[in-house]
């Protein structure tokens, strides 16, 4: 891990760290003018409560002398493929894999080595058993993207930074585009109902004041690191508010509603806020949170097929929002959970939780997709693998963590070299190659 | 004498058979359980747990590899199983306790409920050398040494609230339920008070009709 210089620390310092206090959100943003992206919009969907993968993405038979793993599984002999990719044959799972299965990029195995909720959210969206370590969204706009107004939106869970970038939570998905109109929002300026507290030109004067009053207060000798800091935070979120507007250049007249009929609170609003600020050149990436109920540890069955549902749901409605912005071929949307659930069921018909679970990776146009690689045994074991061919190899292979997979990630979205990401070393002891279309991992059904 | 004889040598015939028939196999559950089952012999399988510790859970970190000692224990030495209960033992192999053995290299932690004194002492001493050297789990990273026992109940625990906008949703939903049961109820009180206004309506008017007579 390199040494960071003084200068780089506080470098850090200025650009991260406390966020900013807004009414009705936690926002900060950096004053530097907005750097030119072209890369993706990276999107992770986290479906928290542990999703069970046997019925989804690493689909399951039941085994003769082990207790049934599914019991949708009871009489079936064979899965089902969507091209190179064998999937749960339930609920709406046929459409989206049918659909999307040349877009999918299927990481079956992955041992989160942990069995608890808050561990296993962290270490699924960090890499990392413990926190400290930023998500890959929050690295990916860390590297490319600091000084952008939204960088890094987090709409629910974990949400480190690393000290990278700031993070802008989400209380709700309609702020966004309440703040792009601040002064509407707050002061009523605008606004049909003709009841501004102040026109325009006081409004600037009052931000000028604000301001002036900070740079006041960050001039003062005898203040503590971390009030500094808070002040700056609050300096840079003040000055940059007007960034903000460019959200309004491509925001609809509506924005989706995301009420769906199953009764969950599905991602759609918070993906659809997300493009646009994407294509207002203000955010790099954002974490959304699947809404379903996959904590199932009485009535599986009925509630995880339900959920399933949501979760495929939404994955299509994300890429026709995608296809709808234009910005479909510029989206890498990541999904994934804290790890899956037992192969077997418990007394009360529930599953409780299993640490090997799996990540779906989709990106429409590229040659890395329609595949799956790692692998579990028939009881769900994890299988060791070859880290460089991914071919099975108990002897001398190794079974996947979530750091070999971030590492990988890092290396995918190229910044597991950048001198920010030192800091963050995943001790990976194996480089897992995949992202290499030429390699895959036979599966237990094709 | 023939018929006697030749009734003799049958029947060490057949006994010698069914000694050669009677072997013992071993699957493994875990890094602590295993079932010993008499091959030929249905409904022989007897599971065991492995007495004064707790290994990982097969799906553990380190469960594997306690399964695996287990197993080649088991399956490749001359192992005599002492029972301790009807469900635990304890397995020796050349005089040498196989449990303290796992205990002392990392395979599995001490359990927290060995009665005898004398034993609990040997088998945390077991695991302080190995907790001292770093072996087995004890080689883990911090955040993966989880306790069996621990484990176990964290993979029943409830899922937290995940974020803002659910708990809002959650709570907004249970006010709703509130609210609803509240006015249903409102709703009984009412109709009950109606029925007792009606009810002493209909007695004054029959009282005062009876006194008219």
């Amino acid at each position: 891990m390199n040494k960071l210089s003084r200068r780089e620390i506080l470098r850090l310092m200025g650009s991260a760290g406390a966020l900013a206090m807004v009414p009705g959100m936690t926002l900060s943003q950096s004053v530097l003018a907005a750097e030119q992206y072209s890369g993706d919009l990276i999107l992770t969907l986290n479906v928290f409560g542990a999703w069970d993968v046997t019925s989804l993405c690493d689909p399951k038979l039941n085994t003769n002398g082990e207790p049934d793993i599914n019991n949708w599984a009871k009489g079936l002999s064979e899965i089902p493929k969507a091209g190179n990719i064998p999937f749960a044959p339930i609920g709406e799972n046929a459409f989206v894999f049918n659909k999307y299965a040349q877009d999918m990029l299927i990481i079956n195995g992955i041992d989160a080595q942990t069995n608890a909720h808050t561990a296993g959210q962290i270490h699924a969206s960090s890499g990392r058993p413990s926190t400290g370590f930023p998500t890959i969204t929050a690295s990916v706009a860390g590297v490319y993207g600091k000084s952008l107004a939204l960088t890094y939106i987090n709409n629910g869970g974990y949400a480190g930074n690393g000290g990278l970038v700031t993070t802008s939570s989400m209380s709700g998905p309609d702020l966004i585009p309440k703040l792009a109109n601040y002064d509407e929002t707050f002061h009523g300026v605008g606004s049909e109902h003709n009841n501004a507290l102040y026109p325009q030109t006081i409004l600037e004067r009052v931000k000028s004041a604000k301001l002036a009053r900070i740079e006041r207060q960050l001039a003062q000798t005898n203040l503590l690191t971390r009030h500094k800091e808070a002040l700056n935070q609050f300096y840079l979120a003040t000055k940059n508010l007007d960034e903000l507007k460019k959200f309004n250049d491509f925001m609809p007249s509506e924005l989706i509603n995301d009420n769906d009929d199953l009764g969950y609170h599905p991602a759609w609003k918070q993906a659809e806020v997300a493009m646009i600020s994407y294509k207002a050149g203000l955010t790099i990436g954002a974490d959304l949170i699947q809404g379903g109920e996959f904590d199932t540890h009485a009535n599986h069955d009925a509630k995880h097929q339900k959920s399933l549902q949501s979760l495929t749901r939404d994955i299509d409605t994300i890429w026709g929002l995608a296809d709808k912005y234009g910005i479909a071929d510029k989206v890498t949307l990541i999904v994934n959970s804290e790890f899956s659930r037992t192969p077997y069921y418990n007394d009360d018909g529930g599953k409780d939780h299993w640490p090997l679970g799996s990540m779906i990776i989709m990106k429409k146009g590229v040659n890395w997709t329609n595949r799956v690689v790692g692998r579990t045994d028939e009881i769900q074991n994890g299988v060791k693998i070859n880290p460089t061919t991914l071919q099975i190899d108990e002897t001398n292979g190794s079974l996947i963590y979530p750091k070999d997979v971030y590492q990988a990630l890092r290396k995918h979205f190229g910044i597991a070299d950048h001198s920010l990401m030192q800091q963050f070393d995943l001790k990976t002891e194996h480089e897992f190659d995949f992202f290499n279309p030429n390699n895959s991992t036979p599966q237990l059904y094709t | 004498m023939v018929s006697f004889r030749l009734v003799l040598i049958s029947s060490i015939v057949l006994l010698s058979s069914c000694t050669e028939q009677v072997k013992q196999s071993y699957t493994i559950n875990d890094g602590d359980t295993f079932t010993q089952s008499v091959e030929g012999i249905e409904q022989s399988s007897v599971s065991y747990e492995l007495a004064y510790l707790d290994a990982p859970e097969r799906e553990q970190p380190y469960g594997r590899e306690a399964k695996q000692y287990l197993k080649d224990v088991l399956l490749s030495e001359k192992v005599i199983i002492k029972k301790i209960t009807d469900s635990t033992v304890e397995l020796f192999v050349n005089g040498q306790s196989i449990n303290l053995a796992m205990v002392s290299k990392g395979y599995a932690w001490a359990s927290l409920k060995i009665a005898d004194p004398a034993i609990a002492k040997q088998y945390t001493d077991a695991q302080k050398r190995a907790t001292d050297s770093l072996q087995g789990i004890w080689g883990l990273g911090h955040g993966l040494m989880i306790a069996p026992w621990q484990w176990r109940q964290q993979g029943q625990e409830k899922a937290p609230s995940m974020n803002y906008q659910q708990q809002m949703m959650l709570k907004r939903r249970q006010e709703q339920q509130a609210q609803k049961e509240a006015m249903i109820k409102r709703q009984k009180e009412y109709a009950k008070r109606r029925m007792l206004q009606q009810q002493q309506k209909n007695e004054s008017i029959k009282n005062a009709n009876m006194n008219k007579d």
